[in-house]
């Protein structure tokens, strides 16, 4: 059942999934990027947020520095650190510092870089700090300010620092009077802050020299990690990084798009799968069922089926009600075919009878002018003798002998002038019922003792049905019989056999059945030329004085009379069957 | 006794000849000759015959219609008459006559009619008012045989 079309078909599907895969691929391949790059979007405004909250966060810092170093009392202060009313003025103004920036530790140094002030938050674990003044240099390489951090067993620090200079000098123009510190710990708390600000998951860790920063990022475009990763750098006084923020924020997205991801390939694989099925049903059904019925049924010309199909209302309707209207005119032409065949058979017998008639009456027709002329003639020899036989009567012997031959050979003459005549005239029939097989069988009495003469086996093959009758004139028709099987007794020439065949003809089509003789012998046979001859008044293939060339003529005329067909099978050197059929009548 | 008056009616005067020399030399017969239809009709009503001889075939006064005139005409109808004829079987001939009303000039042209029985035969050679047929050629015996039959005996 599986036709070609279906293959091709198949072939078609599988083209159409590729193409819906491949649409579907480009769709979710598009919806990643888009996601990746609402991703790189997302990150990149975070990143910026996160810098402006971290330098909001940073900025008080800034602030206590940038202000309280433009001051004429820390100039006053660091002139003369030791004074006890200046060191209560710099821890009330200190302390209120610290509470105010939410900064843990302050240093104040003098002109020459020495610590002459150092206050920080109570409960907080003082800072050894190790000296500045090597690194000054660094510190304010950018101006007058820096900002660096430090990590220690407490965490990340920051500081800032500032060159001190009167109030009035806030450019800071004059040299510097001297150095102003703080400090901030990121502990937990800040550390928390930014996490609430930052809306995420902060960390902050030591950076070791051995372990590289690393973009926690997963950099593969085709994964899209569910979470954002944002990092910065606190670098130390030598300008090395030494601790690094990581922020963790989670990407709602990426849980999007695993479930685009998911539920774009379940789609593919279900609508693949349906398309699949319904396609081959519909081929099956639609297609290769309609189209193997076609093919079975031209094959098989069954046309019960084609009949069935032609009533769908499709192209397969169309096409077996063509095929059906095709083979009905395949069966009426194959009939005209016969017909036609028939009809000209026919035509062909009856052409050949007719011509055999013709030549007949012409003979006929010949024969009774001919018959006139002669006999005339000889009717006035037959009277002159017996005149002069009045006339002569002591004829001698001799004279006698010579009347007697010119009747004798008028009355030959004339028996031969009969003879075409009776040829030539219908003779009345005298028609009667008979038992074909009877009258077979008196001709064969008839004939027998002339045929076994000759040394000639007869075989008898007759009819062994229900009696059939002919309606005919007896003595006519076994005449006629006997003019065959002499001709075929004739035709054999030292020793053969002679069969005679006879059989019904025409079983059951209709009420006018037909039987048949064969008389058949293993003669010299015929050409076809004389075939052709054969039934010709006068054509003979004896010698001069052996016949007069009627016998078969005048046969076949007895036949004809009786509406019986003759027919002649002959070959040269093999023998002859003449065959005579006679319409018939059941017992 | 007297002789019988015979006419014979042929065209072929050989033949007249000859059957008019058998007739008389029989010594019973006197026989007249005519060749054609119109001189055998004026020889008839002259002699009155005892029997007419009438062949079928002639030329100029058509076969049959001979006969008719003899069998219409009072003075001669009763006239016996054989029919001579090189055609054949009597009743044959009788066929032709009637079919053809004695146009001779059909014969040897036309198909030949069926052949008909003895009882047609002599039904016809009664309406035709044919006494006899006879075949030519005809032996002695059967001319006698023929005349004695209408005549009666001869002796």
């Amino acid at each position: 059942m599986y036709s070609k079309i279906q293959l091709k078909l198949f072939i078609l599907l599988l083209f159409l999934v590729l193409f819906l895969g491949s649409g579907i691929l480009f769709v979710s391949q598009s919806h990643q990027r888009q996601i990746v790059a609402i991703a790189d979007d997302q990150q990149k405004q975070l990143q910026v947020f996160i810098d402006d909250i971290l330098n909001l966060k940073g900025r008080s810092l800034y602030t206590v520095v940038f202000d309280y170093t433009y001051w004429d009392e820390m100039v006053d202060f660091v002139k003369d650190p030791w004074n006890e009313e200046k060191i209560r003025w710099a821890r009330e103004n200190m302390g209120g510092a610290l509470a105010t920036y939410s900064v843990q530790h302050a240093w104040i140094l003098n002109k020459k870089k020495e610590l002459v002030f150092d206050i920080h938050e109570p409960g907080v674990t003082p800072v050894s700090f190790p000296l500045f003044s090597t690194a000054f240099p660094s510190i304010f390489s950018g101006g007058n300010f820096g900002h660096f951090y430090f990590w220690d067993e407490e965490g990340l620090l920051e500081l800032r620092g500032a060159t001190i200079h009167p109030g009035s000098d806030i450019v800071r123009k004059t040299p510097a009077q001297g150095y102003f510190f703080v400090a901030r710990r990121w502990n937990a708390i800040f550390v928390g802050e930014l996490a609430h600000l930052l809306g995420g998951k902060v960390t902050l860790a030591p950076l070791s020299a051995n372990v590289s920063v690393s973009d926690a990022r997963d950099s593969s475009a085709n994964k899209i990690s569910d979470k954002m990763y944002f990092t910065r750098e606190f670098k130390d006084l030598g300008g090395n990084p030494i601790a690094v923020l990581t922020v963790e924020r989670p990407f709602m997205l990426a849980g999007y798009a695993e479930q685009f991801s998911k539920g774009y390939r379940r789609f593919y694989a279900g609508v693949s799968i349906a398309f699949v099925i319904v396609f081959f049903l519909f081929g099956f059904f639609w297609i290769s069922m309609p189209l193997a019925k076609i093919s079975q049924a031209l094959y098989s010309e069954d046309q019960v089926a084609l009949k069935r199909l032609s009533r769908s209302h499709s192209e397969f309707g169309r096409i077996s009600e063509l095929i059906i209207r095709f083979f009905k005119q395949k069966e009426k032409l194959l009939k005209e075919i016969i017909e036609r065949r028939r009809t000209q058979r026919k035509l062909k017998d009856a052409q050949t009878q007719l011509l055999q008639s013709e030549k007949m009456v012409a003979v006929g027709q010949l024969s009774s002018g001919i018959a006139h002329e002669i006999r005339n003639p000889l009717a006035n020899i037959v009277l002159a003798v017996d005149c002069l036989r009045q006339e002569i009567p002591a004829a001698n012997e001799s004279v006698n002998r010579q009347m007697d031959i010119i009747q004798k050979s008028a009355t030959r003459a004339n028996k031969v002038v009969v003879e075409l005549l009776n040829f030539a005239r219908e003779r009345h029939l005298n028609l009667e019922q008979i038992s074909f097989n009877v009258m077979i069988g008196e001709t064969l009495d008839l004939a027998e003792s002339y045929i076994k003469a000759k040394k000639i086996a007869i075989q008898k093959n007759f009819y062994a049905g229900k009696e059939v009758f002919i309606h005919a004139d007896r003595i006519l028709v076994e005449q006629a019989l006997i003019n065959i099987l002499f001709n075929a007794v004739d035709a054999i020439e030292s020793q053969g056999m002679i069969t005679i065949n006879t059989f019904l003809k025409g079983a059951g089509e209709s009420k006018t059945q037909e039987i048949v003789v064969e008389i058949v012998d293993t003669g010299r046979g015929m050409t076809s030329e004389i075939q052709k001859k054969i039934f010709d008044p006068f054509f003979t293939t004896k010698e001069l004085g052996f016949g007069t060339g009627l016998g078969l003529s005048n046969a076949y005329m007895i036949f004809q009379r009786h509406q019986a067909r003759v027919q002649v099978r002959s070959e040269a050197g093999k023998g002859t069957t003449f065959a005579i059929t006679f319409p018939c009548q059941m017992g | 006794m007297a002789k019988k008056k015979v006419v014979i009616i042929d065209d072929e005067e050989d033949f007249c000849f000859l059957l008019s020399k058998l007739l008389e030399s029989s010594g019973y017969f006197e026989v007249f000759l005519a060749y054609d239809g119109e001189r055998g009709k004026n020889l008839v009503l002259e002699q009155k015959p005892d029997l007419i001889f009438l062949d079928y075939v002639m030329p100029k006064m058509r076969g049959d219609e001979i006969l008719t005139i003899f069998k219409n005409d009072e003075r001669i109808k009763r006239i016996p008459i054989i029919m001579t004829s090189g055609l054949g079987e009597a009743a044959y001939v009788a066929k032709i006559i009637q079919r053809d009303k004695g146009d001779h000039s059909l014969i040897g042209r036309l198909p030949l009619p069926r052949d008909l029985s003895r009882e047609e035969a002599l039904k016809l050679n009664q309406e035709l008012g044919v006494e006899a047929f006879l075949e030519k050629p005809f032996s002695r015996q059967m001319l006698f045989q023929a005349i004695e039959k209408i005549l009666g005996n001869l002796s």
